[in-house]
């Protein structure tokens, strides 16, 4: 789908056209890259730990992942693992500790104020809580208009009162004049996550980072933000990271979906890949665990139980994580070698990797691991 | 252990919150029953009244709140305490033992309990487990504390070992080390500290426990591991458990009976399989089409239009017709009430779809929106943001 | 159960605020062109009747804002009773003068009189009307305190935010010097710069209170600053691209007016009765007429001695009343600020509940 906009002859078009991008993206060019991303948020005070280094929280160990335009990239997992610290990073509000973010290309270096503002003009947050990402005292005119301002996107009163109504239209908030002049707490929920998404696209980026966008809404109305959010991809080619902690709504949104496990991202690959077909045993373990009424029927609630090895134990501690794979004094299937370093990826076929020793130590070619190891076993079958 | 008795019986309940601009119908005339050890599944999305519900039926809600008609009857068992005396109680470990025998037993109405009924029926044959283990917890107090102290309120004869191996018993039947009797809450992860308000909440045995959200805080594996266990305690030590969430996919994998409130009203209520396999009501339909699935073929999929109302401003007639693609004009004008459709389903549903005098057409074949005429032309993607909020005209 | 049956009209209420009427029950998803100029399909049976948003001037605007105090106030009678309190002082400052019948600077020839009906707060040693004196004092009084109020809560709302905003090296810099304004006691710092200034007047007290009433609401602004500023819709500022100056003026402050006003109530009881006491140790003006230099020249006339009540007893009360009202006044903007305070009336019993016909 291209980003052809159609035109009429009325002065809102002519206006429309100044905010509108210059050049259309073509689907699959690469937006954002991430690698080898690290994250600590040292602590404060004297503590020495191990090796004389500052005690710090490791909150995002070796994080990668691209952005492609038109295309949406899950991250799954559970809180605490870091998901968020990625999008902040993405968004350029924590600075890297290590590792490289490229944008088109360029690698992002926001050194002061200015450059930090370029960069935000293509990427934008979304963020959780709509009843918190709204200033109270404000009203939705207010929240819309101030990006378009800053950003140079339209330069008089009629032009942002025009620009304004376009985009609560384009987020299916009708009428819009009814909009402009309410308040935060007189939307509902769903209109509240509505209005930030118009404020991010208010701006015009080319990726969208959606940190647990629907988490916080009621159920029913769930879809339709996602099925917003897919539009709105189709429609101007974004690159959408799409945060959450629900399988399921992962594999309905996004084309690729990654899992991950205290700071480290453990698999990746084709949504329904990933989901029909997990190798990585913390991604068997998030699927065994997750609701699916389908199940019900075949399964007992006593053969879904999960090892109390695997369960008990909490996600560990990100000052002093487990040496290696963070996953292995959980995992049912750890090896010796788990605990000593981090598994290098290994690639599975069709776009399917992980980072696990089950299935070697070192980057391998797809043919060399068609056939599946014997030691794949599903943990419901090992329960 | 006999499971077809009931053990609460809601009979019409209504509780209004009288706030300044005209009163609010948090809960409107609900009715249900729950039998011994039975697990009841109560649905529904911000502003249904599930948890005004809940609160209403153990009293523990204050003014402005206030339950303005309805009754909760509660069976005891025959060998259990006699709710005007506080002291002196039978130690019941195992209640399988207690013979069900065929007299009838009197009911007594939690509603009309005095201060002092209440206080022996609150704990000893009704818990709460909340949805935030934190908020339930005083974090300057370690565990033993908060557990004895259950124990020294309700059962003044236990001596202090007694109290201590009991809550030791405790810890060890919700799975958490009994060494660490002596911890302090922020000690404990978050599984650990639910697991240990679900272990004060069985402190006394209680017949029926009634769960608010009890897992929405928590990781996905550990909420699995807690409602495994806590249907096995279930099964071992035989109460009923009210279970309150928005999670339906989740209710209809632990829960035997399902209820869907919405507005304040009970939509429908089945059990669980019968409600994944025919849901009656177009609300339970949509809302169980609302999850996304892990398997099978990758479908597009559509929420419910609009968003639930605000109790202040309920629409007439069928609070859910504004949303609803069934809708036709008695539903503007009457309010449904619960409707027995078979007998053998156990299923009622409050649906002027399913009522012949008002539908004689009978209801659709399928509620799927595909069934619907133009359903091509519909962009699912396109979303539909603003229902309009009718305002009730004033009380005068 | 077509479409075409679901006609009819919702009843309308009587509030203006939003409504419209809507024709049919769900309104279609419709063709929407990507650049969003007019539709080009509307479907054949949604029609909204929307009532058109009029951007309101700026006296509707008053008007409304009027209407929403009145109905505050009416619902509130600590707040009431302040404002009636502090209304009836600003009325006499500003008015009072202006009908007197006596100066009060004059010397008449009745000395040492107490209250009459010609001069009915009584006069002092020198003939002076007291009442007229409490009148015309009341303007000076009102006056400095207003200012070192407005002063110092500007101070300490740029200083507070500017370091609750600005962690780090900013905020330990400002701490240290609101800390060290804290530990001192305000007033005997006051007593001590207000005789250490060469000239007297209203002038140089306000500086002096300026100077040691700033520190306490900056405090407690840093705080309130500090939790703001990792809210989501701070970061989403941010994320926008808005400059710090915007983010903490236009759009933490206005969140935190509640706390300002009654940071700003709470500096003009200080001030109010600082001034006082300075003055009533006599570093004031003497010659200007306030209710600090009356108590002044009573202590200098031995008036509790000589049992001339009539000489403190009026300034003392109306101090006491000012104070009064003014803690009256921050009772109720705490009361407001926070929702949780407001207590619930005990609901009255409901009216056959309106049951719409059931089947």
């Amino acid at each position: 789908m291209s980003a052809e906009k159609h035109t009429n002859g009325t002065t809102a078009s002519i206006m429309n056209e100044a905010i509108t991008r210059n050049e259309p993206l073509s689907p699959g060019t690469i937006l954002l890259e991430a690698e080898h991303i690290r994250k600590d948020f040292p602590l404060g005070g004297f503590q020495v730990g191990k090796l004389g280094a500052q005690r710090a929280v490791h909150a995002v160990e070796n994080a990668s992942l691209t952005l492609r335009a038109g295309f949406a990239t899950a991250l799954v997992g559970e809180s605490g693992s870091g998901k968020t610290t990625v999008a902040r990073l993405l968004a350029g509000m924590y600075v890297a500790t290590s590792g490289s973010i490229r944008h088109r290309g360029v690698t992002v270096r926001a050194r002061n104020e200015g450059e930090l503002r370029a960069y935000r003009r293509h990427v934008q947050l979304i963020f959780q809580d709509p009843f918190a990402s709204l200033n109270p005292v404000h009203t939705v005119g207010y929240h819309l208009g101030r990006p378009l301002r800053i950003h140079g996107h339209i330069h008089t009163d009629e032009e942002e009162h025009q620009a304004i109504l376009s985009l609560l239209r384009r987020v299916s908030l009708y009428p819009p004049e009814q909009f402009i002049e309410k308040f935060p707490h007189q939307l509902s929920g769903g209109q509240r996550q509505r209005v930030a998404i118009a404020r991010a696209l208010a701006v015009q980026p080319e990726v969208l980072l959606a940190d647990e966008p629907v988490s916080m809404l009621d159920v029913s109305i769930r879809l339709d933000v996602l099925n917003l959010l897919l539009r709105l991809k189709n429609e101007e080619q974004l690159g959408v990271l799409f945060i959450t902690h629900d399988i399921a709504s992962a594999r309905y949104f996004a084309e690729d979906t990654l899992v991950m496990y205290a700071g480290q991202i453990v698999e990746g690959g084709p949504s329904d890949e990933v989901i029909q077909h997990p190798k990585h045993p913390y991604t068997q373990l998030l699927l065994s665990a997750a609701p699916d009424p389908d199940r019900m029927k075949t399964h007992t609630q006593q053969s879904l139980a999960i090892p109390t090895k695997v369960a008990r134990s909490e996600p560990p501690s990100l000052i002093n994580p487990p040496q290696g794979c963070r996953f292995h004094l959980r995992c049912p299937k750890a090896m010796p070698v788990c605990s000593e370093r981090f598994p290098a990826r290994t690639d599975l076929g069709a776009g399917h990797w992980t980072h696990c020793f089950l299935y070697g130590d070192e980057s391998t070619t797809s043919k060399e691991v068609a056939a599946p190891s014997p030691l794949q076993t599903n943990l419901q079958e090992g329960a | 252990m006999n499971n077809n008795t009931n053990v609460l019986e809601v009979n019409s309940i209504c509780v209004d919150y009288a706030a300044s601009n005209g009163t609010v119908h948090a809960v409107d005339n609900v009715s249900f029953t729950l039998k011994r050890g039975e697990v009841l599944g109560l649905a529904g999305e911000s502003g249904s009244g599930k948890s005004t519900l809940a609160y209403a039926i153990s009293r523990l809600l204050r003014p402005p709140a206030l339950i303005t008609q309805g009754e909760v009857l509660y069976y005891q068992r025959k060998s259990a305490r006699d709710l005007n005396s506080m002291t002196q109680h039978d130690f019941k470990s195992t209640p399988q033992n207690a013979a069900e025998s065929s007299d009838a037993i009197e009911p007594v109405d939690i509603l009309k309990l005095t201060q002092k009924q209440l206080r022996a029926f609150r704990w000893q044959e009704l818990a709460m487990v909340f949805q935030s283990a934190m908020n339930a917890l005083n974090p300057v107090l370690n565990l033993e504390v908060q557990m004895t102290d259950v124990l020294k309120a309700h059962r003044p004869d236990m001596s202090k070992d007694e109290r201590a191996a009991r809550a030791k018993e405790l810890l060890r039947l919700v799975g958490i080390a009994p060494d660490r009797l002596r911890s302090y809450p922020h000690e404990l992860s978050g599984g650990m500290r639910q697991r240990s308000i679900i272990a004060i909440a069985l402190a006394l045995s209680p017949e029926i426990i009634i769960m608010d959200e009890p897992t929405t805080a928590l990781d996905v594996v550990v909420q699995r591991d807690i409602l495994t266990e806590l249907l096995a305690l279930k099964d071992q030590l035989g109460f009923s458990i009210i279970f309150i969430t928005h999670d339906l996919s989740l209710l209809l994998e632990i829960a035997d009976k399902v209820a869907i409130m919405y507005a304040g009203k009970l939509v429908e209520t089945a059990s669980s399989e019968n409600l994944s396999e025919h849901a009656l009501h177009p609300y339970t339909y949509g809302l169980l089409h609302s999850f996304p699935s892990l398997h099978g073929p990758r479908r597009k999929m559509t929420g419910i239009p609009g968003s639930p109302p605000d109790l202040r401003a309920v629409p007439p007639g069928c609070p859910f017709h504004p949303r609803c693609h069934f809708a036709f004009s008695a539903c503007k004008t009457n309010v449904p009430t619960l409707l027995n459709t078979d007998a053998q389903m156990q299923q009622h549903v409050a649906c002027h779809l399913y009522d012949a005098t008002l539908n004689p057409a009978g209801p659709p074949a399928s509620l799927a929106r595909e069934a619907l005429p133009n359903a091509d032309s519909y962009d699912y993607a396109q979303g539909t943001a603003m229902i309009p909020v009718i305002r009730k005209e004033k009380l005068s | 159960m077509s479409k075409s049956e679901m006609d009819g009209e919702y009843p309308q209420d009587t509030a203006v605020q939003d409504k419209y009427e809507l024709l049919s029950p769900v309104p279609l998803p419709h063709e929407q062109p990507f650049d969003d100029g007019i539709p080009a399909v509307l479907p054949v049976d949604v029609t909204y009747k929307a009532i058109p948003v009029r951007k309101r001037g700026l006296l509707p605007r008053l008007g409304l804002w009027w209407q929403a105090t009145m109905t505050t106030l009416a619902a509130n009678p600590k707040m009431l009773t302040g404002v009636c309190i502090l209304g009836f002082f600003v009325l006499v400052a500003i008015f009072g003068p202006l009908l007197l019948r006596h100066d009060p600077a004059a010397f008449s020839n009745d000395l040492f009189q107490p209250p009459s009906s010609t001069h009915w707060l009584g006069t002092t040693q020198k003939g002076e009307d007291i009442f007229s004196q409490v009148v015309v004092g009341t303007r000076a009084s009102l006056l400095v305190g207003f200012v070192s109020a407005v002063g110092a809560t500007a101070l300490s709302v740029f200083f507070g935010m500017i370091t609750g905003y600005f962690a780090g090296l900013v905020d330990d810099i400002l701490s240290l010097v609101m800390n060290i304004f804290l530990v001192i006691p305000s007033l005997p710092l006051a007593i001590v710069l207000a005789s250490f200034i060469p000239f007297k007047g209203p002038g140089p007290i306000i500086i002096v209170l300026l100077i040691t009433s700033w520190a306490w609401g900056a405090r407690v602004l840093r705080s309130q600053t500090l939790t703001m500023r990792s809210r989501d819709f701070v970061q989403a500022a941010r994320a926008v691209g808005e400059t710090p100056a915007h983010i903490i003026f236009a759009e933490i402050l206005p969140n935190e007016i509640a706390l300002v006003s009654a940071s700003f109530v709470s500096t003009f009881i200080y001030t109010i009765l600082a001034d006082i006491t300075l003055e009533f140790l006599g570093l004031g003006d003497v010659s200007v007429t306030s209710w600090g230099n009356i108590l002044y020249w009573a202590q200098n006339d031995q008036a509790l001695l000589t049992g001339g009540w009539w000489l403190f007893i009026p300034p003392g009360l109306c101090i006491a009343l000012l104070g009064a009202g003014l803690a009256f006044l921050n009772y109720g903007i705490d009361d407001l600020a926070n929702p949780r305070l407001r207590k619930e009336r005990k609901p009255r019993p409901v009216k056959a509940a309106k049951k719409e016909a059931t089947a």
